[in-house]
């Protein structure tokens, strides 16, 4: 059996109870896990054969039993320094400290659950917030919905070069995520949605070589720097931050549902190579699938709680990845309108 | 007659050298040497014809348009240049030869300095210049380049993880070390001027502050070669660049505490001869494979143009009083 004792007189200890504070307990509902005794003046506390000893004086033996008795999970330590020592609150910190190192006190606060399913609806609000003020600004997207717009054919071929650039990246972002699920629903809907990213690849690819840009050409090119930006941003939050990555990608079928309806529109008004619009065509009823939506609700469902802080740096991190994504698209008009080369071939460097 | 290979965009090969003179030009490649001549009037388009081959990626059709007078004799040039072995079709560059990781540090050198004049030029520079650089844009750069440093180790540590020959893996390793903690550099130049920890850890760096960052954990990560020659991007400091940044800041009254740390840094970088990285590591690299040496330059040339617009960008957003500063949102 262990025997400690502590010969407990908050004047004596004043200055062990200063070396306490500095490494203050985190607990904020104290709750005893022991038996406790009183034997004349000593409290004497049990826990699996081990006892521990208050000396006390005989008023302070009495507060201790009752502060003892009520330290049962319901209060919290400001509340027990009200209750007691009023005047010299660091007691109570000294008591639940020394309670702490020898494991005879647990925290009985209730853990704040924020599931992901809620936390899901906020960041989708913002998230569409963010969107619809992004579209106002950027050239690309107003230019495939307007039918008075003069758009130059240049557009509309680097709109599907870049989404090529960014389709045969995929294994690059996908590769460290396709192993994130919980469930076995989630991970075949991943497997489905990695699929279908593959048929958009070879589509993309059938689509160019109708416009004369053949495979080795693709390898050659340099797609433009927002391009990559946006995929290297997918990489990394792939490799650190699978959850997110998720969203993120999310968010690109999401717009894509709607872009591409639109960009298919702008691409039968403005006269590009029949062929092209064929496989634009198969493209677009392909997006229409989107299977990622409903991917993104199931993956934040399995998350029993996401805290407040990761909460925070998610939405941070939504503000930069709509910010990229913008200037994705703002690229892509800021480049190929203003260009008759369609390619960047390394090459020629 | 037309020539026995049908060029699509013809070029001559690196080693063919010209001597102009009035009425010809002396043309030698190796051991073989012939001369053109040509009418004084025809000379200019002559000559503009043979630039425009060493240069390639003209079509027969673009090169007949450019030098008219001499249309008719272009194929007949072609044969004979062909025949000496001195041209070649411009795409057939692609196809270059494996090579050693120092060979390939060198034409990395020549390349990176060919795509400079593709790419857009840095706009902080020429603002401090012309004194036109605001006291944000400055602030800016230091709340970007606190992002990089801070970030740093993990966007070094997945290379250590990464099969290497002993060298390697030492080099890399002292070099994780030697970037440790610079961070606390940029953070005292950043509480000098009002930004507080808990800014500093809510805020979110510019998009191609991330894009240049993510690029170089995602090489660590997933391309080992890639990753080597980017460090050399991350870890050029222009004394030019630091010196006006100096002077500006002194100009705006902004404090000591505040541009000393950032020179701090970049000194730290010099004197490590952190520039030496990429050189060292290529040269323990012993076979590059032509797919290989393609895809470092296209990445690489992506993170370059990547740096560039990124410095816009600082000048960009920083630039506009409608802007968070720092980038704190929600």
């Amino acid at each position: 059996m262990i025997n400690n004792s502590w010969n407990f007189e908050p004047q004596q200890t004043q200055t062990k109870v200063q070396e306490k504070i500095e490494k203050k307990s985190s607990i904020i509902r104290p709750r005893l896990t022991c038996k406790v005794n009183v034997n004349q003046n000593n409290i004497v506390l049990y826990q699996n054969g081990r006892s521990f000893i208050y000396q006390a004086s005989n008023q302070l033996s009495k507060s201790l039993q009752r502060f003892f008795f009520l330290m049962d999970g319901t209060r919290t330590v400001k509340e027990l320094q009200q209750i007691f020592w009023i005047k010299n609150p660091q007691v109570v910190e000294k008591i639940i400290s020394d309670l702490e190192e020898q494991e005879l006190i647990d925290d009985a606060t209730q853990l704040e659950v924020s599931s992901g399913s809620d936390i899901l609806k906020e960041l989708e609000y913002l998230t569409q917030d963010l969107l619809i003020n992004s579209v106002d600004n950027n050239l690309f997207e107003q230019s495939i919905t307007s039918t008075e717009s003069n758009l130059p054919v240049n557009v509309l071929y680097g709109f599907a070069l870049e989404q090529y650039q960014v389709v045969a990246r995929k294994s690059a972002f996908y590769s460290p995520a396709l192993d994130y699920s919980c469930t076995d629903q989630t991970r075949k809907l991943i497997d489905r949605v990695y699929c279908q990213e593959t048929t958009r690849e070879k589509l993309l690819s059938e689509a160019l070589n109708t416009i004369g840009i053949s495979v080795r050409e693709l390898t050659d090119t340099i797609p433009l720097s927002e391009t990559v930006a946006m995929c290297q941003a997918l990489a990394y939050w792939a490799n650190s931050e699978p959850l997110f990555f998720f969203y993120a990608i999310g968010i690109i079928k999401q717009k894509a549902t709607q872009n591409w309806q639109a960009y298919l529109e702008a691409c039968e008004r403005t006269k590009v190579e029949t062929q092209f619009l064929t496989s634009i065509r198969k493209l677009t009823y392909l997006n229409r699938e989107n299977q990622h939506q409903s991917l993104t609700h199931y993956l934040f469902q399995e998350v029993p709680h996401l805290e407040e802080k990761t909460k925070q740096r998610f939405r941070g991190q939504i503000y930069l990845f709509v910010e990229m994504y913008h200037h994705f698209h703002s690229a892509i008009w800021n480049y190929y309108s203003s260009t008759s080369d369609l390619l960047r071939p390394v090459s020629l460097i | 007659m037309l020539p026995t290979k049908d060029y699509k965009q013809p070029l001559f090969k690196e080693q063919v050298f010209f001597q102009f003179k009035e009425t010809s030009v002396e043309i030698t490649y190796g051991t073989q040497e012939c001369s053109l001549s040509f009418e004084p009037e025809n000379q200019p388009q002559t000559i503009q014809l043979l630039k425009l081959l060493q240069t390639g990626n003209v079509s027969l059709q673009q090169l007949g348009q450019a030098c008219p007078e001499i249309e008719e004799q272009i194929p007949e040039l072609l044969i004979e240049f062909e025949r000496l072995g001195m041209i070649q079709e411009t795409q057939d560059q692609i196809l270059t030869q494996p090579m050693t990781g120092l060979q390939f540090y060198r034409e990395l050198r020549r390349f990176l300095q060919h795509w400079q004049n593709h790419i857009v030029h840095p706009l902080a520079f020429k603002k401090m210049t012309e004194g036109t650089i605001t006291r944000e844009q400055l602030v800016g750069y230091a709340l970007e380049s606190y992002h990089v440093t801070h970030l740093c180790p993990r966007l070094l540590a997945a290379s250590l993880t990464k099969q290497e020959t002993p060298h390697t893996y030492q080099l890399l390793q002292e070099f994780f070390v030697s970037e440790l903690h610079h961070d606390r550099l940029i953070e005292s130049s950043l509480a000098s001027v009002g930004i507080e920890e808990s800014q500093l850890e809510q805020m979110q760096p510019l998009p191609m502050t991330f894009a240049i960052c993510s690029a170089l954990a995602v090489f660590a990560q997933q391309h080992p070669l890639s990753f080597k020659v980017a460090l050399w991007l991350f870890e050029q400091d222009d004394p030019k660049f630091l010196e006006l940044f100096k002077q500006c800041c002194q100009d705006l009254d902004l404090p000591r505490e505040f541009y000393q740390p950032i020179l701090l840094h970049a000194n730290i970088n010099d004197e490590g001869e952190h520039e030496q990285i990429t050189k060292n590591l290529l040269a323990e690299v012993a076979y590059i494979s032509a797919e290989e040496q393609l895809r470092v330059k296209k990445n690489i040339a992506i993170l370059q143009e990547s740096i560039m617009l990124r410095d816009r960008q600082i000048i960009d957003y920083y630039g506009n009083p409608h802007n968070i500063i720092p980038r704190c949102f929600s």
